[in-house]
């Protein structure tokens, strides 16, 4: 080779082509470079044009010798799709264009033709081990997208459309191509879900199940209609877990956690932190026994998307809104059930006053957090007239399991005494009293998650932990 | 290189194959007392090519232009003075019809069909064949479809 011609092809670079039109750019670019000419140009246009006219005839069933340009155009995007597969082969970009100007080009088009074959056919197994081991997630777009999966393999036209992704893909993944087309397209996508479902599955999936009803009620969104990626909510836990101090497999995150947390990296800078990120994200492999290397470059990719917001965080002091807190041990009761702190009769007037003021439900349900300490006045505060409808709802929202356990003790409690230890509070058989607040607390008891309500039934059959409840009721 | 550019590229080597081949058509349609000179010739196939563009086409040879005067050389309604400027009016109105008949008609079925209502109903007029008869067709596969 003259060493004009080394310097031309070291010009050639693979970074210049466009991998969705490789053959195109690369005959356009070796052109540009003066490595082809115009005649050997024509010469690969000549070959194209022979395989157009063949799948032209394939296409209209020898019927018909020509065809509406978007038709035409169609079928020439699936030809150079092909040819793309045959010669994406060459690691060496020079082989490629070799290839490319001295081979036969329909023999580069049916060995491309193959190799789409053989996507097809991995695809339908990746997709068998995908169905085989979904999670299994209330979420929409994650079920669909599996469950639709099918109606692909069923479509997919190699020969007349082999560039176009026809599948109701929805659920986002972590890091998705979306500039790849075609097969080659659902091939990534189905080896990085494959990916991010085996990682998933190194949780527990009731784990995983608190988490995003946890990560529901931060972002106030329905888990089950929501465009999220399961795998970035778990891993962002994950990692954050171990840097409050627990082990890689452990999703919950405790307050008291997050204060530690919360002290250990609010003075660090930007590179501590990415060094601090990158030391959770190995101990998390290494936790969670993670081998495959594709599967370790995949989790260690995520410090690119969490340190920038984890920074974010940290400078606008909303960490809280990065870190997923577990609600079982989340919720500091509201109200801490204080006998000793009573309010009396004037301040206790003033305060149902300020509640009557508010036109928002979260308003007043704010006043009693702060102002109410005691169960005595907690209840004459229910039955004071100043919580209607659904703004004894927004009350019960901000109460923890236990504080929740003994209102229910309060409302149930001739069911409990009937069935002492055979007591569901799911199926309750009857109220005791009919005061509005009663009836709105069975009615938002029975709409919260079985899993919520069987804790709160665990606080009532345990030992109660505020006596005083039994000496007020008499 | 643009895909469909590639199509247009080759230029003047098709032309000139193609003048050969409609040029050969000469053999048949001279029994018929129709023949094309070299320059009715080349006009036909520039304007088969205007034809095919309007009509937003891609046509790899001039397989409908051959099929078109091998058939319509029979007609008793085609003269040698107008034999060019009618098969080229033919021409244009076949490429119409594949698109109102979203390509669901072979080729040699609607030339089949273009011959027999130019001979018949239309009487040599290319109007009624397009205007009326054609038009008909384009409706009743529309509503087959």
């Amino acid at each position: 080779m003259t060493s004009s011609n080394i310097e031309k092809y070291s010009a050639l670079h693979q970074e210049n082509l466009d991998p969705n039109n490789y053959t195109v750019s690369l005959l356009n670019e070796a052109l540009r470079l003066g490595l082809i000419d115009q005649e050997t140009m024509h010469g690969v246009q000549a070959q194209a044009m022979t395989i157009l006219g063949e799948l032209t005839r394939k296409y209209t069933k020898g019927e018909s010798s020509s065809l509406r340009v978007e038709t035409t155009q169609r079928l020439l995007m699936s030809i150079f799709y092909a040819i793309d597969a045959g010669i994406n082969n060459f690691d060496d970009v020079r082989d490629a264009l070799a290839a490319l100007t001295s081979d036969d080009l329909t023999e580069i088009y049916k060995q491309g033709l193959d190799s789409l074959e053989s996507n097809l056919e991995a695809c339908r197994q990746l997709y068998q081990e995908i169905d085989k081991n979904k999670l299994a997630v209330h979420n929409e777009a994650y079920q669909a997208t599996i469950n639709d999966l099918p109606k692909f393999f069923r479509n997919y036209d190699i020969l007349f459309n082999a560039q176009d992704t026809m599948a109701n893909i929805d659920y986002p993944l972590l890091f998705d191509d979306m500039s790849v087309q075609g097969i080659l397209y659902i091939k990534q996508y189905l080896e990085k879900l494959n990916l991010e479902n085996q990682i998933c599955q190194s949780f527990a999936s009731e784990d995983i199940d608190q988490l995003l009803y946890n990560y529901s009620r931060v972002y106030r969104i329905n888990v089950r209609e929501a465009l999220i990626n399961i795998l970035e909510i778990v891993l962002s836990n994950a990692i954050f877990s171990i840097l409050s101090g627990n082990s890689g497999n452990q999703l919950h995150i405790a307050p008291e956690h997050f204060e530690l947390l919360h002290q250990k990296v609010s003075n660090l800078d930007r590179n501590q932190l990415s060094s601090v990120l990158a030391e959770a994200i190995e101990t998390l492999i290494s936790d969670l026994h993670i081998e495959e290397p594709v599967t370790k470059e995949y989790i260690r990719n995520f410090k690119g998307v969490l340190l920038p917001r984890f920074m974010n965080a940290l400078e606008y002091d909303c960490l809280h809104n990065i870190i997923i807190f577990d609600t079982k041990v989340n919720q500091h009761p509201a109200i801490l059930f204080d006998e000793g702190n009573s309010l009396d009769d004037k301040r206790f007037r003033l305060i149902v006053e300020d509640i009557m003021d508010c036109a928002r439900a979260e308003d007043k349900a704010a006043i009693i957090r702060s102002e109410i300490h005691s169960l005595g006045d907690f209840i004459d505060i229910l039955e004071a007239e100043c919580l209607f409808g659904d703004e004894f709802h927004a009350l019960y929202n901000s109460l923890g399991d236990m504080e929740l356990s003994i209102l229910a003790r309060i409302v149930f409690i001739e069911d409990i005494r009937t069935k002492h230890m055979n007591f569901s509070l799911a199926n309750p058989q009857e109220i005791t009293g009919e005061m509005e607040w009663q009836v709105e607390f069975c009615n938002y008891i029975q709409n919260l998650n079985p899993q919520r309500i069987k804790l709160i039934e665990n606080y009532i059959k345990s030992k109660l932990q505020i006596n005083e409840v039994w000496d007020f009721l008499g | 290189m643009n895909k469909l550019d590639l199509y247009r590229s080759m230029g003047a080597v098709v032309k000139q194959l193609n003048l050969g081949d409609v040029l050969a058509l000469n053999e048949e349609s001279q029994k018929y007392g129709l023949c094309f000179t070299a320059a009715e010739a080349e006009d036909l196939i520039e304007s088969r090519n205007r034809s095919i563009n309007n009509n937003g086409r891609v046509e790899l040879g001039i397989e409908a232009l051959k099929k078109i005067i091998a058939v319509f050389c029979r007609s008793p309604y085609i003269n040698r003075a107008d034999y060019a400027e009618t098969i080229s009016e033919l021409v244009d109105i076949f490429y119409s019809m594949k698109n109102e008949t979203e390509d669901k008609i072979g080729d040699d079925q609607l030339i089949e069909m273009m011959y027999k209502l130019y001979n018949g109903s239309c009487q040599g007029s290319l109007d009624l064949l397009r205007n009326r008869e054609l038009a008909i067709l384009a409706k009743l596969s529309k509503r087959m479809m």
